[in-house]
């Protein structure tokens, strides 16, 4: 599995998350992003479209930094890339209202 | 709906019914501004309105309803919003075309005026928006309508798909509650896939709940903390349901609940209110909900800003909401799509026919059996069953649900409640009861005049109601219920209740009663249907006058019902009404006193006993009956016939629930089933007479009023 990279020289500041989101990975994603929070003011992107697999721990990663963006203050997008469809298929399954862009494009 | 030969009263009676879709659809909006659906039916409606009135060139009904289509295009399209204003002005819309359906002419003069000035308010509303800008949903629920609109036509796929298969009487609506515990993950269970497999068991709308996810340096990365409701419509019970999360059951939370009972009829489509789907769901507290509850704005809107509730947790109420809606709708639309229209002349000349046939076969029978023909006997036997499944089955085809009564009371209590300054909620209870379709139609002002009288003088002003510690919000409930061969409806209110003793003493005041009358509270309560009675300080509009419930009860006597008042001061009153389940065919015992034949309806009967073998006391007009104490009334006597000899007469014990009383006959003949003419002019007047048959032979009978009798039996006892 290869670890979050997080770029502070791309505009938006991104945390490239790749391969795999899932349970497996979610204690080194969490890690990752809240490393990330510290590092930003204003705004961040989480790209996650270079993930292979993902499951609900690993979507709730999502909700969860929204939740720290909201209480932070700072403008958090999610770049889906060529995974709009699935994250989208994936939150219409679970019942979930779409994260930043997955059925309606960016936030 | 009647079919006239006439094409232009048959589309009136369609406009009519598209109009009550209207309606509908109207309050459906002003409860949901989000509603899509009432935007497309409301606009359905103007348009069929508006095509059909143009074959009949009834320019002027055609000009106005294309101008409410507009207006409702624009909504439709998004470019209006619906307001409160707007669905006021539609109610106003809807009011004026069943004006203009009303008139004989195409073009009605006087309706011209009110119509253009309609038009106009309408157009200034959806074209520039300024004067509903203040408030209303629009502007309230734009930030969420992409998100609502995109859950909405979820839910719309699914619950289409429950539709399709609510067909199925066997298919129930529960709320599945699933809130897995933190570890779920860690054990290995994917609580997708659970939900995939209570997925199979029927159709379902999934609400995903992720209010409870902390923030990243507040989280267990491998605790699981979204949560779901899960609507679903399925045939496989609750068991079905549990057997899914009998694995997770022990460190989780699972609900199983049933929403929708897959028997519900027109009015009922409405579902329930957004406030009480957040507190079932314990989304909310019932305080909570009370605090905002007399917010003249959005519920949803009004509980999220105070902080009390997550939008996420309103969307999927209003989801529920919507689900449910559709389900019951598309139900119905199942039912009536498998029905054929009738007009009910035909339906009574049906009813009428076969009531004859049952008196003729009841003669046929009682001939053969005179003259010994064992022939004529056998078949008479074999013609009984079918006499009587025709006879069910006609009387059955009469019935129809008493929801098409009480949908028409929803408007009545809306607007009431506005024009007095109250808050009102209508509960409906019972609304798939059926009831003879003559019965309905005749119960339609005496229940009127009840909630006018409730909301009027029974529930209080919302200040009223606070002060006294009682929600703002009345409640006004109309309950339906089957009691033996007949029906229950209740009006119950919750306001300020009746006074006992100050009934009595408006009555001693009016000189209703003597002032040192002996009354019981039951009876005291009992002098509002007095004529000329009220104790309504100043008459109103809305009622008060002093006529009123002594006409409500003539009118649900006419129907052989009764109507009883109970009522507590500062809790409220209820009236119930006992109502014949059909008016058609009775099956009545027939008696002869002095020479005629008189029927007493077979409900009533509790027993019939010959008097020679009985211990009585004709002084007091008593016997023993089985050891107790029971007066008899001499039908002799009461109808000024020349007296008999007691001891050769038969007893018919009767009783109307409240009280047990003998009517004393000459003989008794036989069961006989038959339909009740209305009595001529010269009859109406006689005192314990209900109504006339005609017996298969061309003899006259005349049927016993079994209520009436058992009253004036009871007070001449009591004398």
């Amino acid at each position: 599995m290869t670890s979050p990279r997080f770029d502070a020289d791309v505009a938006p500041p991104t945390l490239f998350v790749s391969d795999e989101l899932s349970f497996q990975t979610a204690a080194d994603i969490c890690g990752s992003l809240m490393d990330a929070f510290e590092r930003v003011s204003g705004e961040l992107r989480i790209d996650v479209s270079e993930v292979d697999s993902f499951d609900l721990a690993g979507a709730q990663l999502l909700y969860a930094a929204a939740r720290t963006a909201e209480e932070r203050g700072i403008d958090l997008t999610v770049e889906y890339g060529g995974n709009a469809e699935r994250f989208a298929k994936f939150y219409r399954f679970a019942g979930l209202k779409p994260l930043g862009g997955a059925a309606e494009g960016p936030r | 709906m009647k079919v006239h030969d006439d094409p232009l009263e048959t589309f009136r009676e369609e406009a009519r019914e598209l109009l009550i879709e209207l309606e509908r659809a109207l309050m459906q909006l002003e409860e949901d501004p989000a509603d899509a659906d009432s935007v497309d039916g409301a606009f359905r409606s103007l348009h069929t309105i508006k095509g059909s009135g143009n074959m009949f060139d009834l320019d002027q009904l055609v000009s106005f309803a294309h101008t409410v289509e507009s207006v409702f295009a624009r909504v439709r399209d998004g470019d209006a919003p619906v307001s409160l204003e707007l669905v006021e002005l539609g109610l106003q819309a809807k009011d004026h075309m069943a004006a203009l359906l009303a008139e004989e002419d195409a073009v009605a003069e006087g309706l011209l005026e009110e119509g253009t000035d309609l038009e106009k308010r309408l157009l200034a509303l959806a074209g520039g928006g300024e004067g509903s800008a203040g408030r209303g949903a629009a502007g309230d629920d734009a930030s969420s309508a992409p998100t609502a609109a995109a859950d909405a036509e979820g839910a719309r796929d699914t619950a289409s798909d429950a539709g399709a298969g609510a067909a199925d009487a066997e298919e129930r609506t529960y709320r599945v509650t699933f809130v897995p515990g933190e570890d779920l993950f860690r054990t290995g269970t994917n609580p997708l896939l659970l939900i995939k497999e209570l997925g199979e068991l029927g159709s379902a709308l999934v609400m995903g709940f992720t209010d409870r996810v902390p923030s990243v340096d507040a989280m267990d990365p491998e605790a699981c903390y979204i949560s779901w409701d899960i609507v679903l419509t399925s045939s496989a019970g609750e068991n079905a349901i549990r057997d899914v999360f009998i694995f997770v059951e022990e460190n989780s939370e699972v609900s199983v609940e049933l929403i929708d009972e897959g028997s519900v009829l027109d009015t009922d489509i409405s579902y329930k209110r957004l406030g009480e789907i957040l507190v079932e769901r314990g989304d909310i507290a019932a305080g909570d909900l009370e605090r905002v509850i007399g917010s003249r704005d959005y519920l949803g809107d009004t509980l999220v800003q105070r902080g009390y509730i997550t939008p996420e947790r309103v969307e999927s109420a209003l989801q529920e909401q919507q689900y449910v809606r559709r389900i019951r709708e598309q139900r119905q639309v199942t039912e009536t799509t498998s029905s054929i229209k009738v007009s009910t002349e035909k339906l009574d000349s049906l009813v009428n026919l076969v009531g004859e046939f049952v008196s003729m076969h009841a003669n046929l029978t009682h001939r053969a059996e005179m003259r010994e023909d064992r022939e004529f006997i056998a078949m008479g036997e074999q013609m009984e069953a079918l006499v009587r499944d025709l006879r069910d089955l006609s009387i059955d085809m009469h019935m129809v649900p008493v929801a098409v009564l009480f949908s028409g009371f929803r408007r009545l209590v809306r607007d009431l409640a506005q024009d007095l300054g109250k808050e009102v909620a209508l509960q409906l209870e019972g609304a798939e009861t059926e009831l003879d379709k003559n019965v309905i139609d005749s119960l339609k002002d005496p229940l009127l005049h009840i909630i006018r009288n409730s909301i009027d003088h029974g529930i209080e002003t919302p200040d009223e109601r606070r002060a006294t510690g009682k929600d703002p919000q009345g409640t006004v409930r109309l309950a339906a219920y089957y009691a033996g061969t007949n029906v229950i409806i209740e009006v119950t209110d919750d306001g300020k209740g009746i006074d006992a003793e100050k009934v009595k003493a408006k009555a001693v005041e009016g000189g209703i009663i003597a002032a040192d009358a002996d009354l019981t509270e039951e009876e005291m309560l009992a002098l509002i249907f007095s004529p000329g009675f009220s104790t309504a300080a100043a008459a109103t509009n809305v009622s008060g006058r002093g006529v009123g419930m002594d006409v409500v009860k003539q009118n649900i006597e006419k129907l052989g019902g009764t109507v009883r008042v109970e009522s507590r001061p500062a809790e409220g009153t209820r009236m119930s009404l006992r109502i014949p389940l059909t008016l058609a065919i009775v099956e009545g015992l027939l008696a002869r006193i002095a020479g005629g034949y008189y029927l007493i309806n077979i409900a009533y009967i509790v027993e019939c006993i010959d008097m020679q073998a009985i211990k009585r006391n004709s002084e007091h007009r008593i016997i023993d009956f089985r050891g107790e104490v029971l007066p008899y009334f001499d039908l002799r006597r009461f109808f000024g016939l020349p007296p008999a000899d007691i001891g050769r007469s038969q007893l018919v014990v009767v009783s109307n629930e409240d009280r047990k009383i003998g009517l004393l006959v000459d003989s008794i003949h036989d069961n006989y089933q038959t339909v009740i003419k209305s009595l001529s002019k010269v009859f109406e007047r006689v005192e314990g007479i209900s109504g006339a048959v005609t017996l298969g032979d061309g003899t006259p009978a005349l049927m016993l009023d079994v209520d009436r009798l058992v009253r004036v039996g009871a007070e001449e006892v009591k004398e």
